[in-house]
């Protein structure tokens, strides 16, 4: 590749790792006369200590002994107990249970209320609160909001994961917090002695299943394409000599058939050769193979009462399923002290260092286009016999390929295509903080923290001459009569992009903590925090790029519209990336939050906060009501009437509050952006019209828990129930077309949302070396839209896909309806649906019903899932496994769509189980084949009730056998701990509702191969 | 670091926060602008790609119903069986009272009433500027400009979806278009009766004329020519022949440019696919937009050619045989829009060739004959190469003949035939239209209610209380 052309980040961030390793050296120097006069610096606990001490204590004082669980909120940690918010702690051993290089995967199935890969969302706690703006949780590490991608943090260096649910946990990060927020503490030292810890495992994932989709056989198109041709349908295509369409090969052979270059004996032998073909052969032989990973970590820490330390470097190294596909490498490096200077200042400082080099080569696998907009015929022959790679019709007849006298060869090989284009993408991530810590009076201290971070996205996306992409457009470019015969000039295609995202966050906060009497328990914080964020991208297109990357030839043409040498009646102009971008994000935040106790028994905790920002005009900055919370817990079992002592722990607690979001596509003020005119002035293209009252969207939690565990821990869960009531939310909606835009974006909708969360663990000793874990987690969360105050949808978009948002009264925000079914004509195996109660075959009037005459069959998203984790422990050794589970959903599985599959060269394997002779209606629910193709028709059918399944299933998710040396067998060898694992996933569904063998995770794409990893970590 | 110290470096630290006030006014965007200069406006209204529809990049902005609806081209037969060719188009083609079957965007329809939201943008925020003397002209020009646009959207969506003009009925008592007058997002709208929808497009029209420059820097920009072209244009379609006639003079006072189809020929040679050129250079256009092309491939010289009748009524020595059409394989096609981009766009703007057969039409009927062939024959002497002798009749009734002939020999594919056939119709022409599709033949007699299209179903979906167009 091209190193010179690669695009830099404009400024190199390395002043910033000087001016850290600097402070660093600064603050050791700083802190080792400090050591020396400072004995014991537990003689004065800081405040949070003070807190904790007083409620241990209380714990002390009955026979039970809780695990020690603290929670952070990303302002302030605090124990579990004392909490009155619904709050989810997933601890190290569990985080590190699954095998990934991502922190997400590693908590699915961890905690109730969070579900992963959502139809259409991904990531959602309690379920989707939103309807256009941003329906994902904030992502909180080291008490910093994290706005990039999660794939950025190394998974290795994470401690614990808090996910904050309700408002009483949530709501201290304000307009951020409607969607929940998930709190990521890193590692730090823990022991004096310095530690030495070293994590590595290989994962290998088996190719796609391509057989199992539902395809149309080669036979199946191959006689089907003969019966088009006899009925004259192609017939347009092979005269328009203008546009040269392509055609398939069985149709070029029956129109030489047609010519009388071949007899008919010759064309059906060649035609038979072809219907032998399953293109999925050479898919998965040349175009797929096992995707890989590769994982080491590697870190340093230590505690001393001075100093606690934590240095880490990782390296991952992921391959995807594709040949030459994608190749992921990722380097993190991390360091975090915390001094202590003197017996009243805390000096804490961080820096992160990522890299992430992507690079992608040219195989779309079984998207290989082939014809314009076409699929990929079932019968295509990829590459040959010898391996070597086979021609394919793609944007033209193969005879004019074939013959053309144009500057390139215009003729296309998907198989020597996959490595002609090669798109890097280097991201680069710096985040440097520091904080102070000071204690200012005992019970009251005081602490400034700055993180600065920075970060560049660089993308290079190079098209060698020799790719079909670059071959294509210099030939259609070519001008044979003008001077400037080729306005895109023979060289590679270069297109290159460039991202940089600086910001800034500022936080000063007061802590407070006192007891007071034996009976009152004080805690207080506030502060405030300002925030700002700066992006700036920039793109452009390079064209006659030379090999050595040398010479570029910057003389093309941008505003000539040229005529196409391939048909000079329709013109194009080149293609031109050149743009510019530039975002900026301003928050100014003000919080507090309070906690009472009184006699242990009773807490009471409120948090307030109010934001400011620059998405939003002055009126909403002005007007904006602060968002809060309250909460009440009661530890029942401190009372002294309290009567189960099977029982020791029994906590019930009530919070209410509210959480903001908003969207970043939003603004209250008319907006335009910039462009150029045919006749090269500035132009300006409205982007939004006004909506003065714009404001964030609110989400008002109730919840209730209660906490329980046994004597000795060997029972304990929690159960949880919410309420909640949404406001204000933003949509962008369909709107009258006629105001000149047909979408819109306002605050236009309700919501309302109620949930259940049930979290059971078990933990019961076998004997005195075994003892088996058990784990069960149901979720239950559900919103319904209660106001909308835009025109519903028409019936067309409510039906348009399964991921589409469109909002109807009573109904979740996403849904499956479909068209009621009164199954085939027996007669001619035309579907059927009712009109008036009667079947009917009207297919405009079947089709122009309204939304509220369809069928409502439910929700796209699961309202109802959770999973079983168990097991089993026996001295060194370890075997659990995860069982998960979705219930209460639906999906619309796909057909056969006549009108495409005539013109799109594959299409559903439907097509074999079509009705074609009366009696076939007993069998088959698919109907009869009709032509000319009838767009009402095709579109009544695959929209009807017919088609939709139950999305319900049970899934084994994984698997994990570990192994852990004991001390006696490890005897000289320098290890604290050696453990040794496999962890295999994706293991398949256990059992679905849908009869038809269809994974609902996977509905139109192929399901993805087991996985398997192996490890092992140790520490010296 | 005593607490005093910390918390007076919180407090500062606090007030760095709060006084700075231009914090917050950070545009969260930088591509996006918040428009509050005369420039940003002027940009909005040179976004010709809304505002004329442009060429290179595809897109049009007046309805290409009108055209498809008319007999200016017919179908070939190949093409009734195409992929392409679905429900929809067949209701257009032979004129079902049900027209519209695709889901999605109905271009005919919102197009122009998109250039009817950026015009109310500029009208309503120039309103907020301080003007200083300097200034004036600039703000003029842009009012003028924005209510020039927003004439022309509504004039050509009445040609489509409000019934022609009557000559003997009160109009206020047909149904007109909405007339969406403000920027704002929650304006109420309500179908406007056709005086009313008639009367408001003069109205703009007219308020345009003292702010407009006489000729515009590009044909992209409203001028007095085009106003008083629309205006000349409007009044024929309303019957009222002496205001067209005014406003055609004054029109053609400011720009009575035409093109030498001699010259053009030689240049472009025969059989040229862009016979006239850059658009951009078109001396005969006075102001320029573009029909919709989405979903509009009936008309294409892909599936479509042009009819016989048509054909046979150009005489010997007429270079429009030359320059309009094109021999292809399948036929005789159009390919003479001044858009220069016969295929997939045509011109649907103001040219001088249709207000000087304007005027000649106002003239004969206002008895004026030897003006009326005046005009006529200085038109066509730019048409014809030298054996041209000149047209001359006696009647009124023959003058009016051959201008109307001419007329439809002229503007054929420039969305001014539909408008034609509505407007003659009523006047008691008594022309009658057929096609052939699928072996069955369709008519649309004269005065036929579905020379009204319906409003869109995607748009009566959000206005269930508007009457919709009976056909």
């Amino acid at each position: 590749m091209k190193q010179n052309l690669r695009f830099r980040a404009c400024y190199c961030p390395s002043p910033f790792i000087i001016k850290h390793l600097l402070s660093t050296i600064l603050l050791f120097l700083l802190c080792k006369p400090a050591l020396a006069q400072v004995k014991d610096t537990t003689q004065r606990p800081p405040v949070v200590d003070t807190i904790k001490k007083i409620i241990k204590r209380s714990l002390q004082d009955t026979t039970f002994q809780l695990q020690e669980v603290e929670v952070g909120t990303g302002y302030q940690t605090m124990p579990k107990e004392s909490a009155t918010g619904s709050f989810s702690h997933v601890d190290n051993e569990l985080y590190n249970r699954k095998v990934s290089s991502n922190v997400v995967d590693r908590i699915a199935d961890l905690v109730p209320g969070l579900s992963y890969n959502t139809p259409g969302d991904g990531l959602l706690i309690r379920g989707r609160n939103s309807i256009y703006a941003d329906v994902n949780p904030l992502i909180v590490v080291d008490n910093f909001p994290f706005d990039g991608n999660l794939d950025n943090i190394n998974p290795n260096d994470v401690e614990s994961i808090t996910v904050l649910k309700d408002a009483a946990a949530a709501s201290i990060w304000g307009a951020r917090a409607g969607n929940g927020v998930i709190v990521i503490t890193t590692k730090r030292g823990k022991t004096a002695r310095p530690q030495v810890a070293f994590n590595s495992n290989y994962s290998v994932q088996g190719r796609p299943d391509l057989y199992g989709l539902p395809i149309i056989s080669s036979a199946d198109y191959i006689e089907l394409e003969k019966d088009l041709f006899s009925r004259n349908y192609y017939n347009t295509q092979i005269t328009n000599e203008r546009t040269k369409a392509p055609l398939t090969p069985v149709v070029e052979i029956l129109q030489r058939q047609r010519l009388g270059e071949l007899t008919e004996s010759e064309a059906n032998a060649l035609i038979d050769v072809l219907k032998a073909n399953d293109v999925r052969e050479d898919l998965m032989r040349y175009f797929y193979r096992n995707s890989t990973a590769l994982q080491q970590a590697l870190n340093v820490s230590g505690s001393t009462p001075t100093v606690n330390y934590y240095m880490s470097a990782g390296h991952d190294r992921d391959r995807d399923e594709l040949v030459q596909g994608t190749d992921n490498s990722r380097i993190t490096l991390r360091n975090r002290n915390t001094f202590q200077i003197g017996r009243k200042l805390k000096v804490q400082t961080g820096l992160t260092f990522l890299q992430n080099t992507r690079s992608i080569g040219n195989n779309p696998g079984r998207n290989i286009n082939s014809g314009t907009g076409k699929g990929l015929y079932p019968y295509a022959d990829l590459v040959d016999e010898q391996g070597n790679p086979l021609q394919l019709v793609r944007d033209f007849r193969r005879i004019y390929v074939d013959t053309v006298s144009s500057p390139l060869d215009w003729r296309y090989f998907p198989y020597a295509d996959l490595g002609t284009e090669e798109r890097t993408n280097t991201y680069r991530d710096y985040v440097v903080n520091g904080g102070v810590e000071y204690d200012i009076i005992p019970g009251l201290n005081a602490q400034v923290n700055y993180q600065y971070g920075f970060s560049s996205t660089a993308s290079v996306n190079q098209s060698d001459v020799a790719s079909y992409y670059t071959r294509d457009r210099i030939n259609r470019f070519y001008q044979p009569n003008a001077t400037n015969q080729y306005p895109i000039p023979i060289g590679d295609i270069l297109t290159a992009s460039n991202n940089e995202n600086v910001s800034h966050q500022l936080r000063g906060q007061l802590n407070f903590g006192k007891s007071i009497a034996t009976d009152h328990e004080v805690s207080a914080l506030g502060g405030f925090e300002i925030k700002r964020t700066d992006t700036r991208g920039r793109s452009y297109t390079m064209y006659g790029v030379k090999d050595d990357g040398s010479q570029v030839n910057t003389l093309i043409n941008f505003n000539e519209s040229y005529p196409q040498f391939n048909n000079t009646a329709s013109r194009s102009m080149i293609p031109n990336s050149q743009s510019i971008s530039q975002s900026a994000d301003r928050f100014i935040s003000y919080y507090g939050n309070v906690g009472y106790q009184y006699r242990n028994s009773y807490s009471l905790t409120g948090s307030i906060r109010k934001d400011a920002a620059n998405l939003f005009g002055v009126n909403t900055n002005q007007r904006g009501v602060p968002l809060w919370s309250a909460g009440l817990g009661w530890q029942i079992h401190n009372e002294p009437f309290y009567p189960f002592l099977a029982l020791p722990y029994l906590k019930l607690r009530a919070t209410y509050g509210s959480n903001g979001n908003f969207s970043r596509r939003a603004s209250a003020l008319s907006t335009i952006s910039y462009g150029i005119s045919t006749n090269n002035t500035t132009s300006a293209t409205i982007s939004a019209p006004p909506n003065s009252l714009l404001r964030w969207e609110q989400t008002r939690i109730a919840n209730l828990g209660l906490d329980f565990a046994t004597r000795g821990n060997r029972l304990s869960g929690t159960l949880e129930y919410y309420k909640k009531n949404i406001r204000d939310i933003l949509a962008e909606a369909p709107v009258d077309p006629t105001m000149g835009v047909s979408t819109f974006y306002g605050n236009v909708a309700s919501m309302k949302g109620e949930g259940l969360e049930v979290e059971l663990n078990a933990n019961l000793p076998l004997s005195s070396r075994s003892s088996w874990q058990g784990s069960f987690l149901f979720s239950y969360a559900q919103t319904r839209v209660t106001e909308y105050l835009l025109p519903m949808p028409p019936t067309n978009l409510v039906l348009g896909s399964n991921s589409g948002v469109t909002p109807i009264l009573d109904r979740p925000i996403k849904t499956v309806y479909s068209y009621a079914w009164a199954g085939l004509n027996p007669e001619n195996g035309n579907p059927m649906g009712y009109i008036h109660g009667e079947p009917s075959e009207d297919y405009t009037a079947l089709t122009n019903i309204a939304v509220e005459d369809l069928v409502y069959n439910g929700a796209v998203q699961p309202p109802y899932f959770g999973a079983f984790r168990s097991g089993f422990t026996w001295g060194g050794f370890s075997c659990s496994f995860t069982v998960n589970y979705r219930f209460g959903h639906y999906f619309r599985r796909t057909s056969v769509y006549y009108g495409t599959l005539y013109s799109n060269w594959t299409g559903h394997s439907d097509y074999g189980l079509r009705w074609q002779e009366p009696g076939n209606e007993l069998s088959t629910q698919v109907p009869s084949m009709v032509y000319p193709a009838n767009s009402s028709r095709d579109n009544f059918y695959t929209n009807a009730e017919v088609l939709v399944e139950k999305g319900d299933y049970i899934r084994l998710e994984d698997v994990r056998l570990q192994y852990t040396v004991g001390r006696k067998l490890m005897g000289n060898l320098p290890f604290r701990q050696l453990t040794f694992y496999a962890y295999t996933s994706n293991l398949g569904l256990l059992w679905a509702a849908n009869d038809r063998g269809i994974d609902p995770s996977y509905q139109n794409s192929p399901v993805l191969g087991k996985r398997i990893s192996f490890g092992l970590n140790f520490s010296l | 670091m005593g607490y005093c110290h910390l918390m007076a470096l919180i407090f500062c630290l606090m007030q760095l926060a709060c006084t700075d006030s231009s914090f917050l006014d950070a545009v969260p965007n930088k591509s996006l602008v918040i428009p509050h200069t005369l420039d940003d406006y002027q940009a909005i209204l040179d976004n010709d790609r809304f505002m004329n529809g442009s060429v290179s990049s595809n897109y049009g902005v007046t309805p290409a119903l009108g055209d498809m609806g008319a007999d200016d081209y017919v179908l070939l037969e190949s093409f009734e069986d195409h992929p392409i060719m679905d429900n929809e188009y067949a209701n257009i083609y032979t004129w079902q009272s049900h027209i519209f079957e695709r889901s999605g965007i109905h271009g005919d329809w919102t197009e122009p009433y998109r250039t009817v939201l950026y015009a109310n943008m500029v009208l309503n925020g120039i309103k907020d500027i301080h003007i200083t003397e300097n200034d004036r002209g600039e703000y003029e020009k842009i009012r003028g400009s924005a209510l020039f646009y927003r004439a022309h959207a509504f004039y050509q969506l009445a040609q489509i979806f409000a019934p022609p003009y009557p000559i003997n009925e009160n109009a206020s008592l047909l149904l007109g278009i909405p007339l969406r007058l403000d920027s704002d997002i929650n304006e109420p709208l309500q179908i406007a009766n056709l005086e009313d929808t008639y009367q408001r497009i003069i109205l703009d029209l007219e308020i345009s004329i003292p702010l407009l420059p006489e000729k515009a820097q590009f044909n992209t920009r409203p001028s007095k020519a085009a106003s008083h072209a629309l205006l000349a244009r409007t009044y024929l379609v309303m019957h009222q022949y002496q205001k067209a006639k005014d406003h055609a003079d004054s029109c053609l006072m400011i720009k009575d440019d035409l093109l030498d189809y001699n010259e053009v020929l030689q240049q472009s040679g025969e059989q040229s696919l862009y016979p006239f050129g850059d658009a951009r250079e078109n001396k005969e256009i006075i102001f320029s937009s573009l029909m919709v092309n989405q979903n509009a491939n009936l008309k294409d010289g892909f599936f479509s050619v042009t009819p016989a009748t048509l054909l046979n009524q150009y005489g010997s020595g007429d270079l429009r045989k030359t320059l309009y059409f094109h021999n292809e394989e399948w036929g005789i096609t159009y390919s003479g829009s001044y858009s220069n981009n016969n295929y997939y766009q045509h011109f649907s703007g103001l040219a001088t060739d249709e207000i000087y057969l304007v005027r000649a039409e106002a003239k004969v009927r206002l008895g004026d004959h030897a003006g009326a062939l005046d005009d006529l024959n200085s038109l066509l002497i730019k048409r014809h190469d030298a054996t041209f002798n000149g047209i001359s009749a006696s009647s009124s009734l023959d003058i009016l003949d051959a201008i109307l002939s001419e007329r439809r020999k002229e503007l054929l594919m420039r969305g001014l035939r539909w408008t034609d056939l509505r407007r003659l119709n009523e006047e008691g022409y008594n022309i009658t239209i057929s096609r052939k599709f699928r072996g069955r033949t369709y008519s649309l007699p004269p005065n036929d209610p579905r020379y009204t299209y319906p409003i869109p179903p995607n748009i009566m979906v959000f206005n269930p209380t508007w009457p919709q167009n009976a056909r």
